[in-house]
């Protein structure tokens, strides 16, 4: 029954979907449009169309599964525990390798895919290229002039929301922990985070030591994969997989700590990228998934973090719950951690699991889409600074959501700075 | 078949563009409900956003003889927003707005398509919410509510939609815009609004509903009695009422469930036990626990092993939340399950049940059972394998005879779920040709041409047999 262009691909998961339709009321995109087929529940039922064969992998048929965030809220929701992400990513791998794909797309895939992501010498010479534009003042020039208008839609928001680029690898200018902690523990650094805002990498190995771990970064270790996972690119993050996995071997490490929520969820997955290339789908992808841990989930459980002292004055805190920690990781450790600690006041935010709109570059392909969903997300937290005007700080863990949110939270002149939970933490050690 | 070029560029004038759809993946989207046996798809799909748009809308396919059908979340487990013979498929998705919480009358102006727990959320903070809570909740809205008349576990002591809808405002078949009720209680003549909630879509298209506002109780209590045999629980559920006591809600959940329930979220639920009971009262902190303690007594005299009081909150919201994912937890069990609806005198309740296994038995299924005990409204789940044609045919035949079972005992065909598409054909067993002329008489003076939702409740009579089984429909979770 299952039309060829999945042959090999395992969709069995997918009867699953009961047609419930619980989910809907939890998706970004459904709230926003309104239309069944960009609902989680109108999307399986395409993709199981297309695997039955009842459908033909047309333009249109993409479309839908194309403007998903792969934001995951609807596993969250769903009752009946349908993998939607694992099958999501499945399913556009089928697309890619099946439809022709646009000029854009086929870029992205030559030069960004293949060759830029999973390259360090490239992110440094990006990363360069990106701070030496920023000191010179480029990206302003192109953000408030009329040049913008000559541009394409994707390279100015790809400006608006450029990182702090350092112009430097963290990896490769690691310096071997001074700290012969109780644990060992790898740091994985990721391809653009390499490059960029490189505080989020120091505050985390400043966390780590002052809690009694050693921490190592390899050098050999490469991006993850996500954003070519998310894209429909298969064989790519599957080389990636196994050059991670290679570089953090070391068996004495007690886990691989990452502080990028989406990383994380990619690094834990690696079992479900290789479930339809059965030849190389063994044990230790799954047992390196096991080895993962976001950094806050991991402070949490030790002894060297909870005998930590904090300074005296509390701070109120906003935080936003990146998707792929709160429903790919399924943890909601890290906003109970910040809520726990004696100097940070945490005030809720209404719908904080709800997606921002960043996922990965879909900000920059779905742009409008993308925006209408940070204007909600924007509306929230207008909101609920209006009720805690003390609250100065927003926090969360995913670098996508922090670009996203900072620039939101700046084009609609907020009061508020947005960081990264491990930075805010750094801050108020003792 | 799409839209013909001129009703299309109709639509278009009215609406825009952008919510007028009939390409091929949109007709796919939406040829079915939470009912996905079967599936028929729509001429196309239109997507209101205000009363005005809609009743030129109502007034086009009225003038032209295009059937149309209203359709919420699609939630529905009846069929009721399929669209049978090409209806137009009219999404109430934009009249979402919350117009106003008025405190001092306790009541709540709504969009249709506002989802149910949106209106309890928007209360909350007034110390109010809206009753009537299905286990779709989350996802349902206020206008598939009112047109299924739903329920929920608190269904047993404060009623269904239609004890919790006040006003409605609503486009007739021919685009006459009219109002039911108002923020008052009663309305001289007779009750059409009791008469509309439950229609079904079929009387009129609901474009804004006045919801009636609870207080939240003072006190809740949840309590879990265990049983070793499912008659024992029956007993002490009758015995329960019997005394005078009416709970907030009173489920049940069967062996079958309970292992699976912790196999999925673990909620404490004894293994071993065959049934277990949950109670919970909601009234005024003084006397609670009075009737606590007379419930603790009664389990005790129908032979329970246990009665757990809840400690807490979040002891409270496990319990509750295993009642509510208890049919997601039995994907665990089976991939596909056949859910059925028919509701009977709850002192029935240990005949029928001990009938519903054995009939299952018959065809070699293990029936499973959870359910709003209180009210007798049974949900018998039947676990099947959806790639087994046999066992599709199986389950339909054991489906229909649980039915039976239920009219047999003096029961009806549909406690919460409606009739809509799948049950129509057996109307004429609950009533006779007379009956039935009268009902369909009535629903003329609302819907003259049946060009609203059709073929719904009662079968078209042109072509009352061409109902057949598409596919077989997957698990369902109530
Ligand atoms: C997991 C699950 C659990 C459920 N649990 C319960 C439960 O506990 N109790 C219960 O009673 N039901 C339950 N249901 C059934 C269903 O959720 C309810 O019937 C719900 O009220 C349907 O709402 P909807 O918005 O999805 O409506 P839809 O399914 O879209 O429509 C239902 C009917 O209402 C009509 N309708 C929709 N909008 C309008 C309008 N604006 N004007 C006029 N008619 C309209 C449609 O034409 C259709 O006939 C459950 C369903 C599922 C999938
Ligand atoms: S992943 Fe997010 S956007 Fe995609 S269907 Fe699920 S909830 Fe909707
Ligand atoms: S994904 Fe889950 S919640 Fe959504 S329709 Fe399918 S079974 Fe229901």
């Amino acid at each position: 029954m299952t039309a060829e262009a999945f042959k090999g691909v395992p969709f069995d998961n997918v009867l699953k979907c009961v047609h419930c339709g619980l989910c809907l009321d939890d998706c970004p995109t459904y709230r926003e449009l309104g239309v069944e087929q960009d609902s989680p529940r109108g999307r399986l039922y395409l993709m199981r169309g297309l695997w039955e064969g009842e459908l033909d992998l047309t333009p249109d048929v993409a479309a839908p599964l194309n403007r998903c965030l792969d934001c995951r809220a609807c596993e969250t929701a769903c009752p009946s525990a349908v993998p939607y992400g694992e099958l999501l990513e499945k399913a556009r791998g089928v697309i890619a390798e099946n439809l022709p794909q646009s000029r854009q797309r086929r870029f992205l895939e030559a030069v960004f895919f293949r060759r830029v992501l999973p390259s360090t010498g490239w992110m440094r010479l990006i990363s360069m290229g990106g701070w030496i534009y920023r000191l010179l003042g480029l990206h302003l020039i192109f953000s408030q002039t009329a040049l913008a208008r000559l541009l394409p839609d994707w390279a100015v928001r790809g400006n608006a929301m450029m990182p702090r680029f350092a112009g430097r690898s963290f990896k490769l200018g690691y310096r071997k922990s001074k700290n012969k902690g109780k644990h060992k523990v790898g740091l994985f650094t990721g391809c653009i985070m390499d490059v960029a805002d490189l505080d989020i990498h120091r505050a985390t190995v400043k966390l780590l030591e002052a809690s009694g771990c050693e921490v190592v970064v390899p050098k050999e270790q490469a991006c993850c994969g996500a954003l070519h996972v998310h894209n429909g690119e298969r064989e790519i993050p599957r080389t990636l997989a196994l050059r991670n996995e290679e570089a953090f071997k070391d068996e004495s490490l007690d886990a691989v700590i990452v502080n990028a929520a989406g990383c994380g969820a990619q690094l834990r997955e690696y079992g479900h990228l290789f479930s339809d290339s059965p030849e190389r789908n063994d044990e230790r992808r799954h047992d390196f998934g096991n080895r993962i841990q976001d950094i806050l989930v991991y402070l949490s459980d030790l002894e060297g973090y909870r005998n930590l002292k904090w300074q005296a004055k509390k701070e109120t805190v906003l935080y936003d719950a990146p998707c792929h920690l709160m429903h790919a990781q399924k943890t909601d450790t890290p906003r109970t951690l910040l809520a726990e600690n004696p100097a940070v006041n945490l005030v809720p935010l209404e719908d904080a699991d709800r997606c921002c709109g960043a996922a990965g570059i879909y900000n920059m392909v779905h742009g409008d889409l993308a925006d209408d969903i940070l204007d909600r997300k924007l509306d929230d937290i207008e909101a609920t600074l209006a009720l805690n005007p003390d609250a100065a700080t927003l926090v969360t863990g995913n670098p996508g959501c922090l670009f996203q949110i900072r620039n939101g939270v700046r084009n609609r002149g907020l009061p508020l700075r947005v960081i990264h939970p491990v930075q805010l933490l750094a801050e108020l050690m003792e | 078949m799409s839209f013909a070029p001129e009703i299309k560029g109709e639509l278009i004038e009215i609406l825009g563009a952008k919510w007028v759809k009939d390409d091929p993946v949109t007709l796919f989207s939406y040829r079915s409900d939470a009912l996905t046996l079967h599936p028929a798809p729509p001429m196309g799909v239109i997507y209101p956003g205000t009363t005005d748009e809609l009743v030129a809308c109502v007034k086009l396919f009225h003038h032209n003889g295009i059937s149309f059908v209203p359709r919420g979340a699609g939630t529905g487990l009846s069929g009721g927003a399929i669209p049978r013979d090409r209806s137009v498929v009219v999404e109430m998705f934009r009249f979402n707005t919350i117009e106003e919480i008025d405190v001092a009358n306790r009541t709540a102006v709504v969009g249709p398509g506002v989802v149910n727990l949106a209106v309890t959320k928007a209360a909350a903070p007034h110390g109010l919410y809206f009753v009537p809570d299905p286990s779709s909740q989350k996802a349902c809205t206020v206008g598939g509510n009112v047109g299924e008349n739903s329920g929920g576990p608190h269904t047993l002591k404060y009623g269904v939609t239609v004890n919790h809808v006040l006003g409605l405002e609503m486009v007739l078949p021919d685009g006459e815009l009219v109002r039911l009720g108002g923020k008052a209680w009663g309305v001289p003549g007779p009750d059409l609004l009791g008469l509309v909630v439950g229609s079904e879509g079929t009387f009129g298209i609901v474009t804004k509903v006045t919801c009636r506002l609870t207080p939240i109780p003072e006190k809740a209590l949840t309590m879990l009695g265990v049983f070793e045999s499912v008659a024992d629980a029956c007993r002490t559920v009758s015995d329960i009422i019997r005394n005078g006591i009416v709970p907030a809600a009173l489920e049940m959940i069967d062996h079958i469930v309970i292992e699976a329930v912790e196999k999925y979220i673990g909620a404490g639920f004894p293994l071993d036990a065959e049934a277990v009971l949950i109670i919970e009262l909601e009234d005024l902190k003084d006397g609670i626990e009075d009737e606590a303690e007379r419930i603790r007594e009664i389990c005790r005299a129908n032979n329970a092993r246990e009665v757990r009081l809840a400690a807490d909150e979040a002891e409270r919201a496990q319990i509750w939340r295993a009642r509510k994912e208890a049919f997601g937890a039995l994907g665990t069990i089976s991939p596909s399950f056949y859910t059925q609806d028919g509701v009977i005198p709850r002192s029935k309740l240990p005949e029928v049940l001990e009938e519903i296994l054995a009939c299952g038995k018959r065809y070699g299924f293990r029936v499973a059972n959870v359910f709003h005990a209180g009210d007798g409204n049974l949900h018998p789940l039947i676990p099947y394998d959806s790639q087994n044609p046999k066992d599709v045919e199986n389950v339909f035949e054991v489906g229909r005879e649980i039915l039976e079972i239920c009219l047999k005992a003096g029961g009806s065909l549909s406690g919460e779920h409606g009739i809509g598409l799948e049950k129509a054909h057996m109307m004429e067993q609950v009533y006779n040709q007379d009956d039935r002329d009268n009902m369909i008489a009535m629903r003329t003076v609302f819907n003259p041409d049946d060009l609203l939702n059709p073929g719904k409740i009662f079968p078209n009579p042109s072509r009352c047999s061409e109902t057949k089984v598409v596919r077989g429909k997957t698990g369902i979770a109530v």
